[in-house]
C-alpha cells in the first residue's frame, strides 16, 4: 500500500506544473536608419531609399503601416570628380508591406563600369550614413556564338571572359526571346524568359531558373528552348499572330557588395535543418543596408528563320 | 624537458620491477564473471572478499583480481552485479601462484517473491572515477522506453549532460559541443553515431552489454576529444544456447540471432525502419521519409587448446540512413557508417597481465544530393584505420600500470559548395601516432590516484599542440560515509565537425582534420566531488568542475567570399555543479539529480552563451518492480530555458534575388527581423514526464515483454523554436503513447 501511495504522489505532483507557459521573443526595440541604393548600369534612374527600423509584436511586419520612410535626408555620390546629388523630391509609390515608401532619386545618373562610387547619407542632426562601391568591369563575350537552333549539339552554349580580378564576383545570365503579339491589330512587345530548365514534375513543367554564380557560360537546351517558344502562344490556335523579334543574352556582374549581400541572403539550410539565428550583411557605415552596384551585358543571338516558323510564328520583322 | 621526461621514465621503471620483488606466503586470485544464463562476461560485477573486507570490479573482459593476499586460506567471495543474484563462494588462494576463478550470476528475476538479493553496485574506496558513469543494460532497459530504448536519451537523464530538447538525442557535455564528445564501440570511433536527423543512436540496444561514460577527466588511453568518452561494449552472444529475439516498435523492427560456436560464440542483429508516421511528433507533423536499418555482428573464438586466456574477437557494424523525395526540386541523403574491428585479448598465465591488440576500420560517408533544390551539394567520406594496443599489469601492492599505443590514419573528403558557388575539398588527411602511460597507486584500501600522460609523438593536424597531455585522477576515502575525488587533466583535439552551431537539427555533421590554418583544440579540465553512502542503498555524489577551451573550430558565419576562412578560432569557459542522489532496495530505485551550470563562448571578442547552455537541470527517476513480471518507470527531466536571439525589431531588406525579375526597388523589399544580441534570451523552461509500464511473461520456449509508454504524460508544450516569420512555436514532443513488444526464443 505504501507503495501504491508513493506512486500516486509521484505522479498527482506533476499536475501542478503547468502545460504551457507565456513567453516573448521580443527584446527591447533597437532604432536602425537603413540606407539601400544599388546602382544599375542599363538605366540612369537611380533610386536610394533611407528608412527606419520599426517593431511591431505580433509577428506580422506588414500590419506596420506607418511610412518608414525618411524625408529629411540628403544624398549624395560621389565618384571621379563629380558627385551627383539625388532629389529631395520624395517618389512615393505602394507597395504590399506599407501605405507608401518614399524614395530619393536622380534621373539621370548613369554608372560606368570599374569605377568606384562613394554614397553619404545625411541628415539635420548630423548623423551620417556612409558607403562606398566599385562597379564591376565589363565581360567580354567570347566570339563564334552559336545561332538558334546551333549548327552543332543539342544545347545553345554562350560563354564570357572577366578580368582575373572579379571571377569572384556574381553573374547571373539568362536568354530571352522577344516577340510581338497581335493584340486586336495592333502589336505588343513582350518578353519571355528562357528557363534554365524545365522540369515535369506532376504532368506540368515548372521553370527551372538558376541562381546567380561564378559561372562563366550558360547553356540551356533545345528541348527548353522549344518549350519556351510553345509557351509563348499556349493556348491560342493562332499562332501566326507572334512574331519572333530575336534572342538575347543578358548578363549582370554584381559588385563585391551586392555578391556578398546575396551570398549572406541565400539559404542553404536544408528541408529538414533548424537554424536558431540569421545572418545579415550590411555595409553601410552607421545604419544597416546595402549600397552596390551591377553591370549589365546583353548580346543578341541569330536565329534559323525555319526553325521559328515551325512553331507556326513569324520570324522577325519584314 | 628531455631531462624531465628521462627522469619519469626511469621512476615508472624502477617501480614497475621493484614493487614486484617480495611474494613470500602470498598469492594472486583472479575471476572471471560470466552470466549464467548465456555465458556473457560481466563488466563492472563486484567482488568482495569478506575476511579482508576488500573488494574489486570486473574489467571489461569479466576479470577481477586480488593481489597480495595472504594464501593458504580459505576466503568467503560475494560476487554481485545489478540486475543479476548476488553469489556467494569460497575460495582458497595457492602461495606464490595465480588462482583462477569461474564464477556464474543468474539474471535476478522480476518476481518480487523470488528476488533473494539482486546485487548493488559496490564502491570500491580507491577507485578513481570521478566524472565516470556506467550503465549497465540492465539499467537502460529499466529507463521509461519512449519510442525506442536509446542510449543517447538515456545520457540525458545524467547529471552534466545537456541537449537542446527531446527532438534531438545529440547530446552536449559540460559545456562542450556535440564533436568534442568521443564515441566507440567496442573501442572503435564511429563518426555519425545518429539516426533520423539526430533523433535516435545508431545502437541498438540489444546488442549492448555495458556502456562507460565519462563526463570529463578521463584517462589517457582515451583522447582526440575534448569533452566526453562513451565506450560501448556490445554483447559476445550466447555462449550456451541459440536464441533469438524480435522486437517491434511503431518505428523499427529489429532482430537479433545469437548461439555458441566452436569455442566461441556468435550474435548478429539488425533493425529497419517500417514506418515514418511516428516520426512525424518530432517535427511539428513534418514528414520525414527516412528509412533507415544498422546491422551488428560480432563472432569470438577461445580455445584453450591452441592458446589459453587468448581471445580474439572480430565485429562489424553499418547503418545507413536514407531520404529520398520523389520531387525533383526537393534535395535527397543519404549517410552510413561501416566499422569492422578485430581484436586479439590475452590474459597471461601465472601472471596478472592483461594485454590487447586490435585493428579497426571505420568509415562514414554522407551526401546531400540537391537536384534542382537551391540546397548546395555536400560529400563527407571519412576513412580511419586504427591499429590499437594496450598492456596492462598488476603489481603485488595492486597497483597497476598500463601503457599503449594507437596509431590512427584519417583521410577525409569534405566537398562543400559554398554560398559563392564554389565547390572545393576542404578535407585532408592525417596519422596521429599517440603512446599512453598511467600508472594507478591502489596500494592503499581507501586511496587511489591515476597518474599518466599522452604522448603526441604525430598529429592529424598540420599544426601540432601539445606533446604530452597529462591526466590525474584520484580519491580518498575518509570513512564509509565519505570519499572526496578529483581530476585534472589536458585535452586535445584535431578532428571536427564543420557544423553550424546554431543550428538545433542537421542532417548529418560532416568531420574533417583541424584546417592547417588553426591549432589543434585544447581543454583543461578541472574536477572536484565529494561521494557519500549514508546508508547501504543510498548514494549521494557533488562534483563540480570548470573547463577552459581555446583554439575552439568555428564555423566563419561571416564568410562571404572564397578567400574568407571556413572556420574561425575561439574559446569556451563551463563551470558548474552537479548533485545525484541514488537510493535503490529490491522494489525500487530512485534518482535524483541536478545540475547547475554556466557555459560561454567567445569568437571574435564577442562573449555569448550557446545554444546548449541551461542554467539548471533537474532529473527525477523511480523505477519499480511491482512484481509478477511487472515493472513500472517514470522520469520527470526539467531544464531551465535555452537561449535565444531576441527580436529587437524589423526593416526593410532589399531582397537582391528579385534583380533580374524586377528591378523596381519598391517591390523587391520585404520586411526583415533585427535581431539582439546573440542568445541573450531565454526560452521557457523545460519539463516533461515520461512513464512506461512493462510486462514480462515467461512461456516455455518463450520469453514475452510487452511494453507501454507514454512521453510527456502531462503534454507539456516545450517550445523547440519559434519560427521568427511567423511567430508559430515549434513545440517537442507532445503528449505521446507508444509501445513495444519483443520476443525471445
Amino acid at each position: 500500500m505504501k507503495i501504491v501511495d508513493f506512486i500516486l504522489l509521484f505522479f498527482l505532483s506533476f499536475l501542478l506544473v503547468s502545460c504551457n507557459e507565456d513567453f516573448s521573443p521580443f527584446g527591447k526595440e533597437k532604432e536602425e536608419i537603413i540606407l539601400n541604393c544599388v546602382l544599375k548600369s542599363d538605366n540612369p534612374f537611380q533610386t536610394a531609399y533611407l528608412g527606419r527600423s520599426f517593431m511591431v509584436t505580433n509577428f506580422n511586419p506588414a500590419s506596420d503601416k506607418q511610412d518608414r520612410s525618411i524625408r529629411n535626408g540628403y544624398i549624395r555620390i560621389w565618384y571621379q570628380d563629380s558627385v551627383k546629388i539625388f532629389s529631395d523630391t520624395i517618389l512615393t509609390i505602394q507597395n504590399n508591406s506599407t501605405n507608401g515608401v518614399a524614395a530619393y532619386y536622380n534621373k539621370k545618373f548613369v554608372i560606368q563600369p570599374n569605377t568606384q562610387y562613394e554614397i553619404e547619407a545625411e541628415f539635420d542632426n548630423g548623423r551620417k550614413l556612409h558607403a562606398t562601391t566599385t562597379t564591376p568591369k565589363e565581360i567580354k563575350f567570347l566570339p563564334n556564338r552559336p545561332t538558334i537552333p546551333p549548327e552543332n549539339g543539342n544545347s545553345v552554349s554562350v560563354g564570357w571572359v572577366s578580368d582575373n580580378s572579379e571571377i569572384f564576383l556574381y553573374k547571373a545570365a539568362r536568354y530571352t526571346i522577344v516577340y510581338f503579339k497581335n493584340e486586336n491589330g495592333k502589336r505588343v512587345r513582350y518578353v519571355k524568359e528562357v528557363p534554365y530548365q524545365y522540369i515535369l514534375e506532376n504532368g506540368n513543367y515548372i521553370p527551372f531558373f538558376p541562381e546567380p554564380s561564378y559561372d562563366n557560360k550558360i547553356t540551356v537546351s533545345m528541348a527548353t528552348f522549344d518549350r519556351a517558344l510553345r509557351e509563348i502562344s499556349e493556348g491560342d490556335p493562332n499562332k501566326s499572330n507572334y512574331t519572333i523579334l530575336g534572342f538575347i543574352l543578358e548578363v549582370l556582374v554584381y559588385d563585391k557588395n551586392l555578391t556578398r549581400y546575396y551570398a549572406s541572403k541565400a539559404d542553404l539550410s536544408s528541408s529538414f535543418t533548424i537554424s536558431i539565428n540569421e545572418n545579415d550583411f550590411s555595409n553601410i557605415q552607421g545604419g544597416r543596408g546595402i549600397f552596390g552596384s551591377f553591370i549589365k551585358k546583353r548580346s543578341s543571338l541569330k536565329f534559323n528563320q525555319d526553325y521559328i516558323r515551325s512553331f507556326g510564328y513569324l520570324a522577325g520583322l519584314k | 624537458m628531455f631531462e624531465f621526461k628521462s627522469k619519469v621514465y626511469t621512476t615508472l621503471f624502477i617501480l614497475f620491477f621493484s614493487l614486484n620483488l617480495f611474494s613470500q606466503g602470498i598469492g594472486t586470485l583472479r575471476g572471471i564473471v560470466t552470466d549464467s544464463s548465456n555465458g556473457e562476461a560481466l563488466i563492472y560485477a563486484n567482488a568482495v572478499i569478506k575476511e579482508l573486507k576488500t573488494g574489486a570490479s570486473t574489467n571489461e573482459n569479466g576479470y577481477f583480481l586480488f593481489r597480495s593476499i595472504p594464501a593458504n586460506k580459505t576466503y568467503h567471495l560475494v560476487i554481485s552485479y545489478i540486475g543479476y543474484n548476488s553469489k556467494k563462494i569460497t575460495a582458497v588462494v595457492k602461495p606464490n601462484k595465480l588462482t583462477e576463478i569461474r564464477v556464474k550470476l543468474s539474471p535476478g528475476s522480476y518476481e518480487l517473491q523470488t528476488v533473494e538479493k539482486v546485487g548493488n553496485r559496490i564502491p570500491e574506496k580507491n577507485a578513481t572515477d570521478i566524472g565516470l558513469h556506467r550503465i549497465s543494460i540492465k539499467e537502460l532497459e529499466a529507463l521509461p522506453k519512449g519510442i525506442e530504448t536509446d542510449i543517447f536519451r538515456s545520457l540525458q537523464y545524467v547529471a552534466g549532460v545537456q541537449s537542446t530538447g527531446d527532438i534531438s538525442a545529440k547530446y552536449y557535455v559540460r559545456g562542450g559541443s556535440g564533436d568534442q564528445n568521443l564515441v566507440l564501440i567496442n573501442g572503435i570511433s564511429v563518426y555519425s553515431p545518429f539516426h533520423v536527423l539526430g533523433m535516435f543512436s545508431i545502437f541498438d540496444p540489444d546488442i549492448i552489454k555495458n556502456v562507460e561514460f565519462y563526463k570529463g577527466g578521463f584517462p589517457a588511453q582515451y583522447g582526440g576529444r575534448l569533452s566526453s568518452v562513451l565506450n560501448i561494449i556490445t554483447k559476445d552472444g550466447n555462449k550456451n544456447n541459440y536464441g533469438a529475439k524480435f522486437s517491434g516498435s511503431f518505428l523499427t523492427g529489429k532482430g537479433l540471432v545469437e548461439g555458441p560456436l566452436p569455442h566461441g560464440s556468435f550474435v548478429v542483429a539488425g533493425r529497419k525502419t517500417y514506418s515514418n508516421q511516428i516520426l512525424k511528433k518530432f517535427l511539428n507533423n513534418k514528414n520525414i521519409p527516412i528509412d533507415f536499418y544498422d546491422v551488428f555482428f560480432e563472432g569470438n573464438y577461445s580455445n584453450p587448446n591452441f592458446n589459453k586466456g587468448t581471445k580474439f574477437v572480430i565485429n562489424g557494424f553499418a547503418s545507413q540512413d536514407n531520404i529520398i523525395r520523389e520531387s525533383q526540386f526537393l534535395e535527397d541523403y543519404k549517410w552510413q557508417n561501416k566499422l569492422f574491428g578485430f581484436t586479439w585479448y590475452q590474459v597471461a598465465q601465472e601472471s596478472p597481465t592483461f594485454f590487447n591488440l586490435g585493428i579497426s576500420i571505420s568509415t562514414f560517408n554522407g551526401e546531400v544530393f540537391p537536384k534542382l533544390s537551391n540546397i548546395r551539394p555536400e560529400k563527407n567520406d571519412v576513412h580511419d584505420i586504427s591499429l590499437k594496443s594496450d598492456f596492462s599489469y598488476v603489481f603485488n601492492n595492486k597497483d597497476e600500470i598500463d601503457f599503449g599505443i594507437e596509431i590512427k590514419d584519417v583521410k577525409t573528403k569534405l566537398l562543400l559548395t559554398n554560398k559563392e558557388g564554389i565547390t572545393a575539398d576542404i578535407g585532408n588527411a592525417g596519422t596521429r601516432f599517440v603512446s599512453y602511460i598511467k600508472y594507478k597507486f591502489l596500494r592503499f584500501d581507501n586511496f587511489g590516484v591515476d597518474i599518466g600522460t599522452r604522448i603526441n609523438l604525430a598529429q592529424l593536424s598540420e599544426q601540432k599542440g601539445d606533446i604530452l597531455e597529462p591526466r590525474i585522477s584520484f580519491t580518498y576515502t575518509f570513512s564509509p560515509l565519505l570519499s572526496i575525488k578529483g581530476a585534472w587533466g589536458i585535452f586535445q583535439q584535431d578532428l571536427i565537425t564543420y557544423s553550424d552551431e546554431d543550428d538545433i537539427i542537421t542532417i548529418f555533421e560532416p568531420w574533417l582534420i583541424t584546417p592547417s590554418y588553426l591549432a589543434p583544440a585544447k581543454s583543461r579540465h578541472f574536477i572536484a566531488g565529494l561521494t557519500s553512502h549514508p546508508l547501504s542503498n543510498l548514494k549521494i555524489q557533488l562534483e563540480t568542475y570548470y573547463k577552459k577551451t581555446n583554439n575552439l573550430a568555428i564555423i566563419n558565419n561571416q564568410k562571404f567570399t572564397i578567400t574568407d576562412p571556413d572556420f574561425i578560432s575561439g574559446s569556451s569557459e563551463s563551470y558548474g555543479w552537479e548533485a545525484v542522489l541514488t537510493y535503490n532496495n529490491s522494489l525500487f530505485n530512485f534518482t535524483a539529480s541536478y545540475t547547475n551550470a554556466w557555459t560561454f563562448k567567445t569568437v571574435n571578442n564577442w562573449t555569448y552563451y550557446p545554444k546548449f547552455d541551461s542554467r539548471h537541470a533537474l532529473n527525477l527517476g523511480l523505477n519499480l518492480n511491482i512484481g509478477k513480471g511487472w515493472h513500472a518507470s517514470a522520469m520527470w527531466i526539467y531544464s531551465s530555458g535555452l537561449p535565444f536571439t531576441k527580436i529587437v525589431g524589423y526593416y526593410d531588406k532589399y531582397y537582391v534575388s528579385n534583380i533580374y525579375f524586377n528591378q523596381n526597388y519598391f517591390d523587391s523589399t520585404n520586411p526583415y527581423t533585427l535581431l539582439g544580441d546573440k542568445n541573450l534570451g531565454r526560452l521557457p523552461d523545460y519539463h516533461r514526464l515520461d512513464i512506461s509500464l512493462s510486462k514480462k511473461i515467461k512461456f516455455d520456449f518463450v520469453n514475452l515483454e510487452m511494453a507501454f509508454s507514454i512521453i510527456n504524460a502531462y503534454n507539456r508544450k516545450n517550445i523547440l523554436f519559434f519560427k521568427r516569420q511567423t511567430g508559430e512555436r515549434v513545440y517537442m514532443l507532445p503528449f505521446l503513447p507508444t509501445a513495444t513488444i519483443k520476443l525471445e526464443l
